[in-house]
Formats: structure tokens, C-alpha cells, sequence
């Protein structure tokens, strides 16, 4: 839990050298993950890239993702991908932040495809979201998910932006 | 030489000169791709007590009988306008009967029905002639009350079939369906044609795959009304619904084999969505599937012996087939990138199943050996959720064909298209009932 918090904070600098300092690679942004889909192997967090600026606990905190945010599936699959593994490490970082708080993650899909292959489909992208948030270090007590399948949509027209938009899965605090 | 029993008939006696000597039953046979309709003149239904009213019911009887015997495929309905013979002068004898006058209209099978009202008591009695053989094939009479009209009509229309075919037809059965709006989620049961719907079963949040139980009295489906998709049964004539499944994950596809002993369907407890089999006490799941995959929608073939499901193990969605107890999978289509809910014909022919074209989902057929993949729709929207009639010769099936979805039913081979659903919510999942429906 130690070395994940470590992790959380550094993604957190991370993220406000991206935002503050011109140049500043996007890879160092994230924790290190393999595309397995699990924590790469641990490596102390670097602090390379802080040097220079003082980053004030104020600073951070206003850069602190202030919700947990959706990650979004390509059609058909419930991979991860590095947009999405991005996001799940903020939200393991706001989770961190608030320790007092359960999450149920919920798998959509979009409306193309059978209705029991979509439920079947939400429920493994609600699971591959909770298991990296779990190597991610949340403790998996935390975390619980449903599958709505295509019966949730927050998007309606049959577009592509509209169909990216409904393959989603969505982390609800409770 | 048509293979209709009345043109063989007629034929031998022809071709012999000599009568009796054709006297074996020939039965039409309904999938020969050679057949020729058979004419047959529907005279309007004689009220035997017309000082007791009740008019709109033999019109309805007459509307019934019509109706399925055109839906079977089997029939050219003669317009009644042409018929020679004076309906008030009717006469059930065949001996009374003027078959030249009908044999003039063109009909090879004449239908005559009669019908009385006593108080609150219905009364029919219902004939099918061979107009060559100038005799009575068929005669049914039927006691009831006034809700039987449709019924007494359906069940001479299977008998109609019965004895072109060898086997009673389906009018019946009934079908069961979800209609979904933003505010509610209903099963609804109704007749075959759409007739007599009813709700069996409603909730504001998802409901999902309702699915006969070949005992025609219970009907097994998703819902998330404990939070979670869990599989429950209701039974018909009680309204109980009683939990079948609820483990973590989902609890989905609940599918009963055709002797009813046994329910395959869909959970992910163990991780990823595989099938399982039910025992025949309804205890003590099984898993018959085993991979990394996802594997849903399981479907018996007709003898039990055999499931299609659903899988992604391929990359794509498609239709396999596995033994019972999940032995020697096959890949069952090739054809296109998404192929879903395959649902096996009661005669084990062919497998239905959705597959997608050029974006939108088309109802095609297949034999389980691969073979003779049919799309069997048009291109119109989306045709999702093929069900089989319980005699294997129609299909049910939802559309968004004419805007939004609505149940159709059709003949497996893609004609006779019609839609029984149009009140304002969205129809989809219907499933076809057995023969036997609870009433």
C-alpha cells in the first residue's frame, strides 16, 4: 500500500509538471503498466523532472482530479487502453485520497451487438477496470461491479462519437 | 404432379380409371420447395340462431381461421366475393353440397362453419371438403364461452393442417416478448397473431430474455430487480416468481432443454461469462464451458443432446455448437463478423441465429453442419432474436424494418412476413411458446 501510494502521488506531480512545465514528457505521467494489463515491475518512483520548481501542496491539490471519471472501450472489446489506463490512474489516486469511500463500477456497452452478449461484454469491462484498479493497489473490498450491458446508454443517436461515448465504464461512489 | 393429397387423388383416379386404389394418406409436404399452394374457399360462418345476434362473432371466427391458414403458407385464400354458392343457404351435408360451384371459383378445399350462441355459451362446428373428391375431410365442433371465439378457430385451423401435413398446426401457441419504454419494462403473452396480449410481468428497472419453459407454464428471464442481472422464473398461473439464479456477476440466458429438465444459462462468478448446465432438480450448476472467452446464449438442439451458444473465442462473435456436457466444440458460421442468439429448430434442421450485414443484424438460417447458410430477411433496419415455432416452420423475430422495433413473424424460409406487435413501445426478445400453453 506504501509503494502504491508513492505511485498516486507521483502520478499526481506527474500530472502538474504535464500541465506546468513545457515539454514534459506524457509517459511519465502514469504508473508503469504492462500491457497484461497488471503493475509492471515496481520501480522506485522517480523524482526526475521535479527539480527546478517547487511543487506547493496547494498546487496539487487544485490539479487533483476532483471525481472519479468514465474510461472508454474500443467496439466489441474490454481491454485497456492507454487513455483509459490513464484515467483509472487518477481515479485510483482520487480513491486514495478518499479511503472512506466504495466504488461499484459499472460496465456499458454501446447498442450494437445482442443484448445478452452486451451484458456479458460490461461485465468484463467493469472487471478489467476493477482489476487494474486493484494492481493499481485499491483494496479490492472497496470495489464492486455491474454489468448494464447497451440498457444504460448516456448517449442516444447512432453515431460513432455517440457509440465511443456508451462503451464506457462508469465508477459510481456510494 | 402436385404432392397435395387432393391432386394425387384426383390424378389416380384419372390415370387408373378405377377408385380406391390411392386410398394411402399423401401428406403435402410443407418443405419441398416445389409445391404449389393449395386453393381453398373460406365461406362465411352461418349463424344457426340468428335471432340470438352475436353477428361479429362468426366474422371473427372467419377472420381466424383465414388468417392462420394464410400465415401456414399452405393455402391461396379464394375472395369470397367470387363464391357462387348463398351462404344463407348453406348446407353442411356433402351430399347437399354443389362442389361444381366451387370447383368453378377455382377451389381445391372448401372450409364451411356454423355457429350458435346459447345464453353466454358458444357453440361451433366447423368442415373442410375436397372439393374434387366432392366428400368431407373433416368436421369439429366446439363448446365454449364468449373468450373462445379465437380459440375454437385456432384449433380447427390445426386440424386443418393436421390432415394436409400429418402434423396439427401451431395457431394456438402463443409468444412471449419484452416491450420496453423509458419507464417501465413488461412481459407481455400473447397469441401467435398478436391477438389476446396481456402483461405477466412489469418493473421500472431491466428486464431481459424471457424464455418459455416447455411445460408452456412457467417463463424464465433476467431482471435487475435485486440489483444485479439475476436469472427468476415466473409461473403463469400464479404470478410467483421465484429466484433460479443470483450469483455475483450475471446471471443471464436462462434456456430450459426441450424435455424440460434441464436450464443451461450464463454466469461470470468464476470470472468470465461461461455456460452452465442446471440438474434436473434444478440444483447444482455445471460448467460446460471452459475458456477465456466469452460464451453466452446457450440453445438446445431439439433432442437435448446438443447446445449453440454464443462465443467470442474466435476474436469475433460467433455460433458454436458443443455436446451437453460442453465436449467437442465446433465452430458452426463463417460467414460475416458478429453472429448472434442462435436458437435451434424444434424439427433439428436448421439453427437460426442474427448476423450482421453491412452494420444491421439480418435473421439467417444454417444447418448445424455448416451448411446452407440462408439470410432469410431483407435489409431493412435490425432483425434481432430469431425464436422457432414449436412445429419448426415460422420464425419470431424483432424489427426496426418499419422505424421502431416490433415483433414479425414470417415462414422459416423468409415469407408470409408479419408484424403482431404496433402499440407505441419498443417489442423485442419474443420467444415462441410450446404446444402446450397453460390457459
Amino acid at each position: 500500500m506504501k509503494k502504491n501510494g508513492w505511485w498516486a502521488l507521483c502520478a499526481m506531480i506527474g500530472l502538474a509538471m504535464v500541465l506546468t512545465v513545457s515539454g514534459c514528457s506524457r509517459t511519465g505521467r502514469g504508473p508503469g503498466v504492462s500491457d497484461a494489463g497488471t503493475m509492471g515491475t515496481a520501480t522506485a518512483p522517480s523524482t526526475t523532472g521535479m527539480e527546478g520548481r517547487d511543487v506547493s501542496v496547494e498546487d496539487i491539490k487544485a490539479l487533483q482530479p476532483k471525481e472519479l471519471r468514465d474510461i472508454r472501450f474500443d467496439f466489441d472489446r474490454f481491454d485497456l487502453t492507454p487513455d483509459a489506463r490513464a484515467i483509472l490512474a487518477d481515479n485510483a489516486a482520487w480513491l486514495e485520497r478518499n479511503p472512506g469511500t466504495a466504488v461499484m463500477i459499472e460496465g456499458h456497452c454501446d447498442d450494437r451487438g445482442s443484448t445478452e452478449y452486451n451484458v456479458a461484454l460490461g461485465d468484463r469491462r467493469a472487471k478489467s477496470a476493477m482489476n487494474y484498479l486493484v494492481n493499481l493497489g485499491v483494496s479490492a473490498r472497496r470495489l464492486s461491479t455491474i454489468s448494464y450491458g447497451e440498457e444504460r446508454p448516456t448517449c442516444m443517436s447512432s453515431t460513432e462519437a455517440c457509440w465511443a461515448e456508451n462503451r464506457r465504464a462508469h465508477f459510481a461512489t456510494r | 404432379m402436385k404432392s397435395l393429397r387432393y391432386f394425387f387423388l384426383i390424378h389416380c383416379l384419372l390415370l387408373a380409371g378405377l377408385s380406391g386404389v390411392c386410398e394411402a394418406k399423401i401428406y403435402l409436404d410443407f418443405s419441398d420447395p416445389g409445391f404449389e399452394k393449395l386453393s381453398v374457399a373460406i365461406q362465411v360462418f352461418k349463424n344457426l340462431r340468428p335471432e340470438r345476434g352475436g353477428a361479429e362473432i362468426g366474422r371473427e371466427m372467419h377472420e381466424t381461421v383465414s388468417s392462420d391458414l394464410g400465415f401456414s403458407g399452405l393455402f391461396q385464400l379464394l375472395d369470397p366475393v367470387s363464391f357462387i354458392e348463398d351462404p344463407l343457404l348453406s348446407q353442411t351435408d356433402p351430399a347437399k353440397i354443389l362442389f361444381q360451384d366451387w370447383r368453378v371459383v377455382g377451389a381445391d378445399a372448401l372450409i364451411k362453419g356454423a355457429w350458435a350462441l346459447n345464453g353466454d355459451q358458444l357453440q361451433a362446428e366447423f368442415y373442410l371438403y375436397d372439393v374434387y373428391q366432392q366428400k368431407q375431410i373433416l368436421g369439429k365442433r366446439y363448446y365454449g364461452g364468449m373468450g373462445d371465439v379465437r380459440k375454437m378457430a385456432h384449433k380447427f385451423a390445426n386440424e386443418v393442417i393436421r390432415e394436409i401435413t400429418g402434423e396439427a398446426g401451431v395457431f394456438d401457441s402463443r409468444i412471449v416478448y419484452l416491450s420496453v419504454t423509458p419507464a417501465v419494462r413488461q412481459i407481455h403473452v400473447m397469441d401467435y397473431d398478436g391477438h389476446n396480449d396481456r402483461v405477466v410481468y412489469e418493473e421500472e428497472g431491466i428486464v431481459m430474455s424471457p424464455k418459455w419453459a416447455p411445460d408452456g407454464e412457467k417463463i424464465v428471464f433476467t431482471s435487475y430487480r435485486d440489483d444485479n442481472p439475476d436469472l427468476y422464473q415466473i409461473t403463469l398461473r400464479t404470478g410467483s416468481v421465484l429466484k433460479i439464479s443470483g450469483e455475483s456477476g450475471i446471471n443471464t440466458g436462462g434456456a430450459y432443454s426441450p424435455g424440460g429438465g434441464r436450464l443451461a444459462y450464463v454466469m461470470s462468478k468464476d470470472g468470465n461469462p461461461e455456460i452452465y448446465i442446471l440438474d434436473k432438480y434444478g440444483k447444482k450448476p455445471r460448467r460446460v464451458t471452459n475458456n477465456w472467452a466469452t460464451d453466452v446464449s446457450p440453445a438446445w438442439s431439439s433432442d437435448g443432446e446438443k447446445i449453440a451458444f454464443m462465443s467470442d473465442r474466435a476474436g469475433n462473435p460467433h455460433i458454436y455448437v458443443m455436446e451437453r456436457d460442453g465436449d467437442s466444440p465446433y465452430r458452426l458460421t463463417f460467414q460475416g463478423s458478429y453472429n448472434a442468439t442462435p436458437a435451434w429448430s424444434p424439427r433439428g434442421d436448421r439453427i437460426a441465429l442474427a448476423t450482421m450485414n453491412s452494420g444491421h443484424f439480418q435473421i439467417a438460417t444454417i444447418k448445424p453442419d455448416k451448411s446452407e447458410f440462408r439470410i432469410v430477411t431483407g435489409n431493412a433496419g435490425d432483425n434481432e432474436t430469431p425464436a422457432w415455432s414449436p412445429d419448426g416452420h415460422f420464425l419470431c423475430f424483432s424489427s426496426t424494418m418499419n422505424g421502431k422495433a416490433d415483433i414479425y413473424i414470417m415462414n422459416a424460409n423468409g415469407t408470409n412476413l408479419r408484424r403482431i406487435t404496433s402499440k407505441g413501445a419498443r417489442n423485442l426478445a419474443p420467444h415462441w411458446s410450446p404446444r402446450l400453453v397453460f390457459d
